[in-house]
């Protein structure tokens, strides 16, 4: 059978000369998943947008590029137009930004047809987004989209995207805005609809479990491809590898004693707005010194008050809260947050940040050039040597600044650091490298809470942890 | 892997189902708050201005040099002894069946004076705003259209020029150079629809200026955002995407900002009247300003007040019908 | 194995750069605003201390000359030198543009951030104080300033101040606020680091340097305001010269001198634009530094 894409030394070529994607060649067979997997920067998106014809004005492509048995390599802008949305569907990355928000959610479905002229009905949508498994579909769909779940939304862009049955559909990073468990089961809504489908994402995890062939993506140019299989156990190139070693087991720690207990939370309920929400309900936590403790729950399950209680910037509304002497030290917990670069000080260099905790008037005072000695060993530790410590944290990389955020968190070595969603704005090596980092911190011998919806990341990092639902925790030990 | 437990509706909705009229309950009376505030301010500016008031009213009446005793009797006359609540109240039951004082110079009531200026300054500036309306979005549609093409190259030329002009800059020029020069109008202007057209349109064509980038901006921050790539991945032309989709999103901030530069445009009608010898309220206000004549300048400052917060109340609930997101945050 | 993730730089700026002013200097309309605006600063401060001829004297004999050499922009009904005239208004117009935004720059941002990180009772009585202020337009409560104090130049200033503080207050204390919940403030606070350090430190550059672009933007409508009110007589009385109220005075003139008109808006146009330029440029250059 023909293929539904081929793709022969596809190269995207920017008006100032740079050349983001080079002599890119790969086919998707019709009714298969094929999966393009690669870092940040690695020309991802570039390539979906070239695929559609979507590049912007004055940027090049040269090759060969043909869906099904249309040669798309020079095609004019009519004829893309009429192609995509008909032999092409498109699936994006934030369902929200997705949909506009003035519509309601069926406008935004039958858009789809509409675009093409085409005429549908309602009730034709409503059906549609119940076999996606949308509940109520014919009476939610009148409502705009800030009113639906993430999830729900994102089953009504599949809907879009297949409205009129295209032999392929390209997927921008469609779970990336998503909790991990609702990210199988919309990727599974998403190959009901039958079609051949292009899975561009950065989280090999999710694509060795659900493609039929993946192309490792680096640097613009397709490094590696074969079956998920073979990927697995003989990749070659590096960065496969790379990608590859974010699934692999952390080093195991040694198993000193972690019995002095440092916080310990026993019924402890919080609610907002006199009594109104009940943000957390009877809910149990305790952290020993060194341990890794991990909270994982659904978005609004109490997961960032029960934070904010154990860092101590916010109190219970009932039960007991107890804290070892240790803890109620002045900078005794750090936390590291789930944005890297609000994390840090804007105008600041980011040694500065850095060493700030070290400045803390309750510690022994240094001197400027000794406080910037600290923050660039520091620095070290988390492999930052190379980047420049007088540089602002807008010149680093998102993981960068993720790791300035570990070094500062680490730098007193704390008897607590808390971590709020600390990889969920990074891709997965990035996501590797920083728990590895917390890793070695709770070596050094700090206790960490982890909250993350990343149950990957959890099951590989914590001794413990705690699952959270409507403010309840329900233990586990792994 | 099951999907039922999973919420439809994300949302919390706390404000039960009311919706636009509960919304717009909350916003009328934000407006009727800030109306009194307003009055407060208005009113103070008596008491608070220099000078004697009895003595400003004495000597308005034609008494040149007033004696002690026909001061102390006038203070009682106006209730000047009263504690300052009582005065308010007095004055605000007045204003409220219509009553603005007495002018300090003619002596006629201000009321009367205002309302026959009101009807010009209402025409001039009612129709520069929909010249100005009309031109920006156009302008702007085009621009966003032609992006980096002639159109917009010339649009944005236009755009820079008239926000680096002051209108009453532009207006003197416009006035002078082309009207006049080339004798299309009358200078001395009565208050006619067909006098008004071209001050109109000359304040109209500089205020679009500003209001041409701020729509422009909006309109291609709308045609890069992520719901226009997807409508553009579907298959929907720019022209569709433009018309539908971004023009709705980028209206609700214009439509703002024109809520708020309805105030600067009553703030600048004593110099727009100026330049074009316009005999409505500002000129009026010019007036009562070089001859301290306070209660002319309480009623100006009072109607300006009162118009500006209905704009802006306009726009509010023109912007919560149009954006169902907007409804939420009442507070 | 490679420990190092993608070390792409967020911008293409090398280390050296990070000064505000290289940056506009880079940004190509934010330099020719630049150049415009030191241009007039210099045609302020010499016309501040000297003048061609003498700005306010009057020579009948030499009234309504069209420009020639000796005066490039021609010369009034009184035959006053017009380069002169616009030479001594240019500090009258510009400078006291740059003193009223300056003033409510450091009353806005003293108030807001005092109201925004102070919170409570202070918070409500600042706060409710600049609502009042805010009641009316800017350029209407000037007007009613002005009706209390009379025309005059200082009285001008003072209006100006009065309808603009109010707004930088809120401006500032919202920044400030927003800026207080920012993740580095949280960290340095669990870190015990003292407040006044945080805020001197982490809170005060970030929130001036939002509300300066602010301001920035908003010099080209002083310029404006400044000159319209003495257009109408209420700001700079005459003889002394300034941008507006030349237009006034050479406005009676038209028929017979046209071309008096020029040079005031001429120069009134420019200064408007270069601060539009060098404030669009300089939001720009900013903003692109990461922080949101």
């Amino acid at each position: 059978m023909t293929p539904v894409l081929t793709c022969e030394d596809l190269t995207v070529t920017y008006p100032d000369g740079t050349t983001p994607v080079n002599n890119i060649s790969f086919a998707v067979e019709p009714g298969t998943c094929f999966a393009l997997v690669g870092g940040s920067g690695a020309g991802k998106t570039t390539i979906a947008k070239a695929l559609m014809g979507l590049h912007g004005h004055g940027t090049r492509t040269s090759g060969k590029l043909f869906l099904g048995t249309k040669n798309m390599s020079d095609a004019s802008a009519e004829t893309w137009r009429s192609v995509r949305g008909r032999d092409l569907g498109f699936v994006a990355q934030s369902p929200w930004s997705a949909c506009d928000p003035l519509r309601p959610v069926r406008d935004h479905v039958a858009e789809a047809w509409r675009c093409h002229g085409l005429t549908t009905s309602w009730q034709e949508i409503g059906t549609r987004l119940t076999n996606l498994g949308v509940t109520d579909a014919t009476m939610r769909m009148v409502q705009h989209p800030h009113t639906w779940s993430g999830g729900m939304l994102q089953r009504a862009g599949i809907a879009a995207a297949g409205a009129l049955t295209p032999p392929l559909i390209i997927a921008d990073e469609p779970t990336s805005a998503l909790d991990a468990d609702r990210a199988q089961s919309v990727l599974d809504s998403l190959r009901a609809l039958g079609c051949a489908i292009l899975l561009i994402s950065h989280d090999i995890g999710l694509v060795l479990k659900n493609t039929d062939k993946v192309g490792v993506l680096h640097r613009g140019r397709i490094v590696e491809q074969g079956p998920p299989g073979t990927l697995k156990s003989a990749a070659f190139h590096p960065e496969s590898k790379r990608l590859l070693a974010a699934l692999s087991p952390l080093p195991k720690r040694n198993n000193a004693e972690r019995q002095t207990p440092l916080l310990r939370l026993e019924n402890v309920s919080v609610h907002y707005d006199r009594g109104q929400v009940q943000a957390l309900d009877n809910a149990d936590l305790e952290i020993r010194s060194g341990e890794i403790v991990g909270v994982q729950g659904p978005s609004g399950c109490g997961k960032s008050t029960l934070l904010r209680i154990a860092m101590g910037i916010e109190r219970p509304s009932g039960g007991t809260l107890w804290r070892s002497e240790e803890l109620d030290r002045s900078g005794a917990t750090m936390p590291i947050f789930q944005d890297p670069v609000a994390s840090l000080v804007p105008h600041w260099p980011v040694w500065r940040s850095v060493a700030e905790p070290l400045s803390a008037p309750h510690r022994q005072r240094l001197k400027t050039a000794d406080l910037k000695a600290k923050a660039l060993s520091a620095m070290a530790m988390v492999g930052l040597r190379d980047v420049d410590p007088d540089a602002r944290p807008s010149e680093l990389s998102v993981g960068q600044c993720q790791r300035v955020s570990v070094a500062r968190a680490a730098i007193t070595r704390p008897p607590l650091i808390v971590a709020d969603e600390p990889t969920s704005a990074l891709d997965s090596p990035s996501t590797w490298m920083v728990s590895n980092l917390l890793q070695s911190a709770a070596e050094a011998g700090s206790a960490i809470l982890i909250v993350s919806h990343d149950s990957t990341l959890l099951e590989r990092l914590a001794d413990r942890i705690v699952y959270m639902n409507a403010g309840r925790t329900l233990l586990r030990v792994p | 892997m099951g999907h039922g437990s999973e919420p439809v509706i994300r949302q919390v909705k706390r404000l039960g189902r009311g919706g636009f009229p509960v919304a717009a309950f909350s916003r009328i009376v934000q407006a009727a708050v800030t109306a009194f505030a307003a009055t407060v301010i208005v009113w103070a500016l008596l008491p608070l201005a220099p000078g004697d008031v009895a003595t400003r009213v004495l000597l308005a009446r034609g008494v040149d040099d007033p004696s002690p005793a026909e001061i102390a009797s006038t203070h009682e006359e106006l209730g000047l002894n009263n504690p300052l609540h009582i005065q308010f109240l007095d004055w605000i039951t007045l204003v409220l069946q219509g009553d603005l004082g007495q002018s300090f110079t003619s002596q006629l009531p201000v009321t009367k004076e205002i309302l026959e200026r009101l009807p010009a300054t209402i025409m001039l500036l009612g129709l520069a705003l929909v010249f100005s309306m009309v031109l920006s979005l156009l302008f702007a549609l085009i621009a966003a259209g032609y992006r980096d093409r002639w159109p917009d190259r010339l649009i944005r030329l236009y755009t820079q020029i008239g926000a680096a002009l002051p209108t009453f800059v532009f207006a003197l020029l416009a006035l002078s150079f082309v009207v006049v020069g080339f004798q299309m109008g009358r200078v001395l202007s009565d208050a006619t629809w067909t006098a008004a057209l071209i001050p109109a349109f000359i304040i109209g064509l500089d205020r679009a200026a500003s209001w041409t980038q701020l729509l422009r901006s909006g309109l291609l921050s709308a045609m890069s955002s992520g719901y226009a790539d997807v409508a553009r991945a579907r298959g929907a032309s720019e022209r569709r995407i433009l018309l539908r989709h971004a023009l709705p999103n980028a209206f609700l901030p214009f439509l703002t900002a024109i809520g708020i530069s309805v105030g600067a445009l009553i703030g600048g009608a004593p110099l727009i009247e100026a330049i074009f010898t316009w005999p409505g309220l500002g000129a009026y206000l010019l007036e009562a300003l070089s001859a301290r004549n306070y209660p002319v300048i309480q009623a100006y400052v009072l109607i300006a007040a009162l118009s500006y917060v209905s704009a802006a109340l306009l726009v509010d609930l023109i912007a919560i019908l149009l954006d169902p997101r907007l409804r939420r945050h009442t507070s | 194995m490679n420990m190092l993730d993608m070390t792409r730089p967020r911008l293409d700026m090398p280390a050296t750069d990070r000064r505000l002013f290289t940056r506009l200097w880079r940004h190509r309309s934010g330099r020719v605003g630049l150049l415009i605006g030191l241009a007039l600063i210099a045609f302020a401060i010499i016309g501040a201390i000297w003048t061609p001829h003498a700005a306010d004297v009057p020579n009948y004999a030499n009234a309504l000359k069209p420009p020639g050499l000796s005066n490039p922009f021609g010369t009034d009904s009184t035959g006053r030198d017009l380069l002169s005239r616009t030479m001594d208004g240019a500090h009258r117009s510009i400078g006291a543009a740059v003193l009223v935004l300056c003033i409510v720059f450091v009353i806005g941002l003293a108030v807001g951030c005092l109201a925004g990180l102070a919170g409570g009772a202070t918070d409500a009585v600042l706060m409710r104080l600049s609502d009042i202020a805010m009641t009316l337009p800017g350029l209407v409560l000037a007007f009613a300033v002005l009706g209390l104090l009379g025309p005059g130049f200082v009285n001008l200033l003072i209006a100006l101040i009065v309808a603009d503080w109010a707004w930088y207050a809120r401006l500032s204390r919202s920044v400030a606020l927003t800026a207080s919940k920012k993740p580095h403030v949280i960290a340095a606070q669990m870190a015990g680091i003292p407040r006044w350090r945080i805020i001197s430190g982490h809170i005060l550059p970030g929130v001036a340097l939002k509300v300066g672009i602010v301001a920035s933007l908003a010099l080209g409508g002083m310029i404006g305001a400044i000159s319209g009110f003495s257009f109408l007589g209420l700001g700079v009385q005459p003889p002394s010269a300034e941008w507006g109220a030349l237009l006034a005075e050479s406005r009676l003139y038209f028929s017979l001198a046209p071309w008096l008109l020029l040079a005031p808006a001429g120069l009134i146009f420019l200064s408007v634009l270069s601060s539009n330029l060098v404030g669009n440029a300089l939001r720009d250059v900013a903003t692109t530094g990461g922080d949101e």
